[in-house]
């Protein structure tokens, strides 16, 4: 475990060097750290594994070389973080009520639970469930064992071709980010090998997630909404119960939230390059986790070049396209190397119109999404209740408000809808096919579609007694920094 | 007034808030307990942790990266035998595992059997003969020579 934990670090690192390097906003409280760092360890492991693969693929992906190659990225960062770095004025963080020790420490409280929960489940049930060892874990095994091994991954008979376990050219990144650890750590194949990358890995995408949504959310609008809407995270069992399944959901539910939140942050900003890259960036590698992946990243490119004032557009989707280039390419090289073809696609436009025009199918698609929204908590603290209480004590935002936000649904509206349009055109049988994945379609975006629907909310009113509030003596700001040339932001 | 309305305002605010919190923590303690309960009544419920333990001998005998045919009295019609077929690809890997072809047969296969049973002979029925029992139901097989 602490091997597989060192080998974890570098990636952090890295990916939080690039997101200091592209999405510093400048002002810093304690929260930016919070989403910064959970950003930069999703990216960190993103990138990781799109590196490892690449390596790979060219035959050069040895212990020494991996070290030496992240070793270097990691030096080179930071020297150019150096460089670029502005002495960002420490303020402090916006006055808030004492009671918002109440809700750190709820929030706390729920994560520790979950750790505990993972914890428990993965000493019994250290593989993960059923696609963990089928399909990413497996995966990841033939990747990390090196040429000719590595070729099993994208074989036509893996899984015996069986529907819903062979699934050739299926995004990598979760199973790469695993072989680079085995790989990392020597981990044999000969003998048992370690399950503590697969789930280590996982939990941290998990982690990074409730953070990501936390700090986002405080970044945006106050640490208050960042704290109640991690809590509304928590209160979600079925997201809670993905990290000790060791599926790629859960990553790409941290790229899917990334990217919205990211890209909110651009906006906020009035659309800076480095942004920009960086909401390509996690959007790219949504696209190398899962096939879902890919019409979002594609979404997400039409939203921004909609969205984007006219004399920026083309250079903004310029931008978030250059920065999704690794997940891309990592994911056009899996697709040219897949041996097979997914076997829930109809074969013939007429097997698919067939399917598309019988109302049952729509019925039955929508009774489980319905069914599905209904099962992501108990009902007495069920997350869509939270939110709805939420509305009604702090109120929405006006409409002129709503409507300027609104467009960071697009991308997740547009993937749900993808979602159904698949299960309509299915060849597997649809109601396996709706009882086996239905409930994690709606858990990719569900930590974004709370982000979006918190920034729907009215701010909270702030104290007015000083005896309500808890009073922050605002440090003298510090002396601004020349930026330094060749900059990534305007 | 206006005073007293902010005051209501933020009260209502705080109130409403710590309510989704105390909510929010309840559910998470409930989570946990639940997920310890099941935790310790299904251990291993896919039984992949016991097929490394179970398959970990087995590659002693095997040439490193030989793709393996796989037999097994548990038929892939089913689903006790999927499970079975899945959890010994994975422990298995970086093998690459599939049902023996008799077209394309491979040169070594690898026999997982849950019930008692004449095993050899089911190597040999697909051509195979047995070249290693390493206990537990797991068998290595090799082409018979014609």
């Amino acid at each position: 475990m602490i091997a597989t934990i060192g080998t974890l670090l570098p990636a952090i690192v890295l990916g939080w060097l690039i997101v200091r390097l592209f999405g510093d906003e400048g002002n810093r409280t304690w929260l930016t750290w919070v989403f910064q760092i959970s950003l930069g360890a999703g990216v960190g492991l993103g990138l990781t594994s799109c590196v490892y693969f690449a390596m790979l693929l060219a035959g050069v992906a040895s212990r020494a070389a991996l070290f030496a190659v992240e070793l270097i990225a990691i030096a080179a960062l930071a020297m150019l973080l150096r460089k670029q770095r502005t002495v960002a004025d420490e303020v402090a963080p916006p006055q808030s009520s004492s009671w918002i020790w109440a809700l750190r420490i709820a929030a706390g409280v729920g994560v520790v639970c979950i750790s505990l929960s993972f914890s428990e489940s993965t000493a019994t049930n250290p593989n993960g469930e059923w696609d963990a060892f089928s399909i990413w874990n497996v995966r990841a095994k033939y990747l990390a064992g090196g040429s000719p091994a590595w070729r099993n991954a994208f074989g036509g008979n893996l899984a015996a071709g069986m529907t819903g376990a062979a699934h050739p050219g299926y995004p990598l990144l979760l199973s790469a980010s695993i072989a680079r650890v085995w790989t990392l750590t020597g981990a044999p194949f000969d003998s048992t090998t370690s399950d503590a990358a697969p789930a280590a890995i996982s939990l941290l995408f998990a982690l990074a997630a409730y953070g990501l949504l936390a700090g986002a959310l405080a970044s945006a609008v106050g640490e208050m909404f960042g704290w109640l809407a991690l809590l509304v995270l928590i209160a979600t069992e079925a997201f809670a119960t993905q990290a000790a399944s060791q599926y790629a959901d859960l990553p790409l539910a941290f790229f899917i939230l990334a990217t919205i939140a990211v890209a909110a942050a651009a906006e906020r900003a009035g659309w800076p390059p480095g942004l920009l890259a960086l909401t390509g960036l996690v959007a790219g590698l949504a696209a190398f986790t899962k096939n879902e992946g890919l019409p979002f990243l594609l979404l997400t490119a039409i939203v921004i070049l909609w969205r984007a004032p006219k004399s920026k557009r083309m250079i903004a989707v310029g931008w978030l396209l250059l920065g999704a280039v690794p997940g891309v390419i990592a994911t056009l090289a899996v697709k040219m190397l897949a041996q097979g073809t997914e076997a829930v696609f109809p074969k013939s436009a007429a097997q698919a119109l067939h399917q598309i025009v019988d109302p049952s199918r729509w019925m039955q698609i929508l009774g489980s999404f319905t069914r599905h929204f209904g099962e992501l908590g108990v009902w007495w603290a069920h997350p869509l209740l939270l939110i709805v209480v939420l509305a009604v004590v702090f109120g929405v935002v006006s409409k002129d408000d709503a409507r300027s936000r609104v467009w960071l649904a697009l991308p997740v509206a547009g993937l749900l809808a993808a979602d159904f349009a698949l299960y309509l055109v299915t060849t597997a049988e649809l109601s396996w096919h709706l009882s086996t994945s239905n409930g994690r379609v709606i858990l990719q975006v569900w930590p974004a579609m709370i982000f979006v629907a918190f920034l729907m909310l009215r701010r909270p009113p702030e104290p007015e007694e000083p005896e309500l509030a808890g009073v922050l003596a605002r440090k003298p700001p510090g002396p601004k920094a020349k930026r330094a040339k060749g900059s990534a932001r305007e | 007034m206006s005073q007293s309305n902010s005051r209501v305002g933020f009260g209502r605010v705080w109130a409403g808030a710590l309510a989704v919190a105390a909510l929010s923590v309840l559910a998470a303690l409930n989570f946990y307990s639940h997920a310890s309960k099941l935790a310790a009544d299904q251990p291993d419920p896919y039984g992949a942790s016991s097929a490394q333990e179970r398959f970990a001998p087995a590659f002693a005998h095997l040439p490193k990266d030989a793709p393996l045919g796989y037999i097994s009295d548990l038929p892939l019609d089913q689903k006790a035998g999927v499970t079975a077929f899945l959890a010994a690809q994975y422990a298995l890997a970086p093998h690459a595992v599939a049902p023996v072809d008799p077209r394309v047969p491979t040169e070594w296969a690898v026999g997982n059997f849950a019930l008692a049973g004449d095993y050899p002979a089911s190597g040999a029925r697909l051509g195979y003969m047995v070249v290693a029992d390493v206990g537990k139901g797991v068998l290595i097989f090799r082409r018979s020579p014609k």
